[in-house]
């Protein structure tokens, strides 16, 4: 299991942010830094050492791109949570995995050890 | 020298020598070619070069509008000639004299009643042995209806022209303002004033009516410093649309000049004497607007010109209501557009929000399920704290959801705490401040765990306690500092484990940033936490 995978958490509504902290604790993760707008998650992306991102698409009316931006230029892999369904991102970005809200434990676990275990 | 050795016989036009025409003006009854000329109403006329007279036939008089007895001299002929045809006539004559070709010369005549009337004068000139010229000697006709009728002929092709042109460029075309300008100018030059103006009703988008106008013949300046045509007297028919106003003299017409202030036309207006005006009127019978035509001199516009305005007024009333069709079929479009357009967005917005208002109750139901001992913990704790999320959704609503209060959000928090008589509790802030949708919802939540708590186990749990909420604005850096401190209720043990609402103020506090404590004090609790401010004013 991957113990001490280090995630980061790029959610700008605090109950969410609070409910995937609490997933990823009980699957085992650490969450190295949470983030809930474009410019704090700029910032964390640049600069923390993580194993994987989860972004919300939508923070506060802004879209989370710049941050999958920053991400994908430093090879580091990420998973997009979306309420809106998989319209709506960008043609580089279509392939990527992504997380329908509201979600499981299971589905949250899943998408990440695909990724981890590629 | 070549010219003296010809004969008189040999000159071209000259077929008979003047010794051998009989004199024309005493016609005998046998004089047949006499009789010819008064039969096909044609007059006689000889110029004696050498003494400047002139012989000529009473019908030849009768061209010039004279009567028999009257004498026609030269001067007679300079006087009565129309001045601008007379170098025309004197060239043609001088070629005859030089060149010996035939003259045909056709001229206007000013009869002795004003009148003007067409002469065609054919004629030849006369030489002596040396070939000088002695005489000229010619007929003449009156062509007035003739040339009438080619005038009258290229008029009304002309007209036909223009007609045709005015319906292809009013047919290619849908742009309001380019319709109204191309009737204009046509109409005007059609008509043959000096200036014409259509004035036209528009709507603007609240639907109000107002009047613009195009010009033809003069500079927009001379119209712009009027008023707007009002319904007076005179403009009334053609605003009404009760029919075409033509006046030969608009100042002899009883309608005129009858209206306040102005009694006539303003100071400075453009002279206008002959009047027409023209309602254009649509399909539905309203009145899209009036053309008006004018003129310094009087008598200018005709029935003719009036039957071809008024053509033109129908072919524009058809252009003007297609392009108003065109209009509003293309507004009706582009409203459309918008609200679908609209609609997505709101629609694309709403899900986002049912997903997340979602997730947000799954994170509420595993943060309690985490700390409840028994189902009906449990059960009591959710219900609350929906209750809570449903009351941040009020406040949200209620201010469109682009944020809402701190004041009201603590207001609301704490209703139902209020008891009668004194409050339980006292807000004091520095200033208010209105935080963001998703802020509100985690401060709303937040704000009940600490109500509830107090409520359970806290100043509020008793009949004296009091909480006291204190909070500073400040805008560098921009946050809000808010202390929550309750006395006056029964001592004060720290929870076993860290709260949902604690967790919620240091997720709102934005990590480790930010200062929270929470004191669990004897006498009770003190919390206090900065919320970081966005852009200013808002959270």
């Amino acid at each position: 299991m991957a113990a001490s995978q280090k995630i980061l958490l790029v959610e700008d509504e605090y109950l969410i942010r609070m409910l995937l902290e609490d997933m990823l604790d009980d699957l085992g993760y650490s969450v190295v830094g949470a983030a809930g707008s474009v410019s704090e998650a700029s910032k964390l992306a640049s600069s923390t050492e993580c194993d994987v991102a989860i972004l919300d698409v939508n923070l506060d009316g802004q879209e989370v791109f710049p941050v999958a931006d920053i991400l994908a230029s430093r090879g580091l892999p990420f998973v997009f949570v979306t309420g809106y369904g998989g319209a709506g991102l960008p043609e580089q970005y279509r392939s990527r995995p992504t997380l329908q809200k509201p979600f499981q434990l299971d589905e949250l676990s899943k998408t990440l050890d695909a990724i981890l275990t590629q | 020298m070549a010219l003296g050795r010809r004969g008189a016989g040999q000159w071209p036009g000259s077929v008979v020598s003047a010794a051998e025409l009989p004199d024309p003006l005493e016609p005998t009854e046998s004089d047949p070619l006499a009789a010819v000329l008064a039969a096909g109403r044609v007059g006689y006329w000889e110029h004696d070069l050498q003494t400047g007279l002139f012989r000529v036939s009473d019908e030849f008089k009768a061209h010039w509008g004279l009567p028999p007895e009257a004498s026609f001299t030269t001067d007679v002929l300079r006087r009565n000639i129309y001045p601008d045809d007379a170098p025309g006539r004197a060239a043609l004559i001088e070629q005859t004299l030089a060149t010996g070709v035939a003259l045909d010369a056709e001229y206007r005549v000013i009869w002795p009643d004003g009148s003007v009337h067409w002469m065609n004068v054919r004629g030849t000139a006369e030489r002596n042995r040396k070939g000088h010229p002695t005489r000229l000697i010619g007929v003449s006709l009156d062509i007035t209806d003739r040339k009438r009728a080619e005038e009258t002929l290229r008029a009304e092709s002309e007209s036909l022209e223009l007609l045709n042109k005015i319906g292809a460029a009013l047919g290619g075309n849908l742009e309001l303002e380019a319709i109204v300008q191309i009737v204009t100018d046509a109409a005007t030059q059609l008509s043959g004033a000096q200036f014409g103006a259509f004035f036209y009703n528009v709507l603007d988008a609240q639907g109000e009516s107002y009047t613009l106008y195009t010009i033809s013949g003069v500079a927009r300046e001379a119209f712009s410093k009027f008023p707007m045509p009002r319904n007076t007297q005179v403009f009334e028919p053609t605003f009404r649309g009760t029919g075409i106003m033509r006046s030969d003299d608009i100042r002899l017409d009883p309608r005129y000049g009858k209206n306040d202030p102005y009694f006539g036309m303003p100071k400075g207006h453009l002279p206008v004497v002959s009047y027409l005006a023209v309602p254009v009127i649509s399909r539905s019978g309203a009145v899209l607007g009036g053309l008006f035509f004018g003129h310094e001199k009087p008598g200018i516009f005709n029935e003719r010109i009036e039957r071809l305005i008024a053509g033109i007024a129908a072919q524009a009333a058809v252009a003007i209501d297609n392009a108003n069709l065109l209009q509003s079929a293309q507004a009706e479009l582009e409203e459309r557009r918008r609200f679908e357009s609209h609609q997505e967005l709101l629609l694309a917005e709403l899900n986002h929000r049912v997903k997340n208002t979602l997730a947000i109750v799954l994170s509420i139901a595993t943060q309690t399920l985490r700390n409840s001992d028994s189902p009906e913990a449990f059960r009591h704790g959710f219900e609350a704290r929906i209750l809570a999320l449903a009351e941040a959704h009020n406040l949200l609503t209620d201010g469109n959801w682009e944020g809402a209060s701190l004041r009201a959000i603590l207001e609301r928090v704490l209703q139902p705490y209020r008891g009668a008589g004194t409050p339980r509790y006292v807000l004091d802030g520095n200033r208010d401040v209105r935080v963001g949708p998703k802020t509100a919802v985690s401060l709303v939540m937040a704000l009940n765990e600490l109500a509830t708590n107090a409520a359970k186990y806290g100043a509020l749990s008793n009949s004296e306690g009091t909480v006291k909420v204190n909070w500073v604005v400040s805008d560098d850096p921009a946050k809000i500092h808010l202390r929550w401190e309750e006395a006056g209720g029964p001592p004060v043990v720290a929870p076993r484990r860290t709260g949902f609402g604690s967790r919620l103020i240091r997720a709102l506090s934005n990590d480790a940033a930010a200062e929270v404590m929470m004191d669990f004090a004897p006498s009770g609790l003190i919390c206090t936490f900065d919320l970081p401010l966005r852009s200013g004013a808002e959270a």
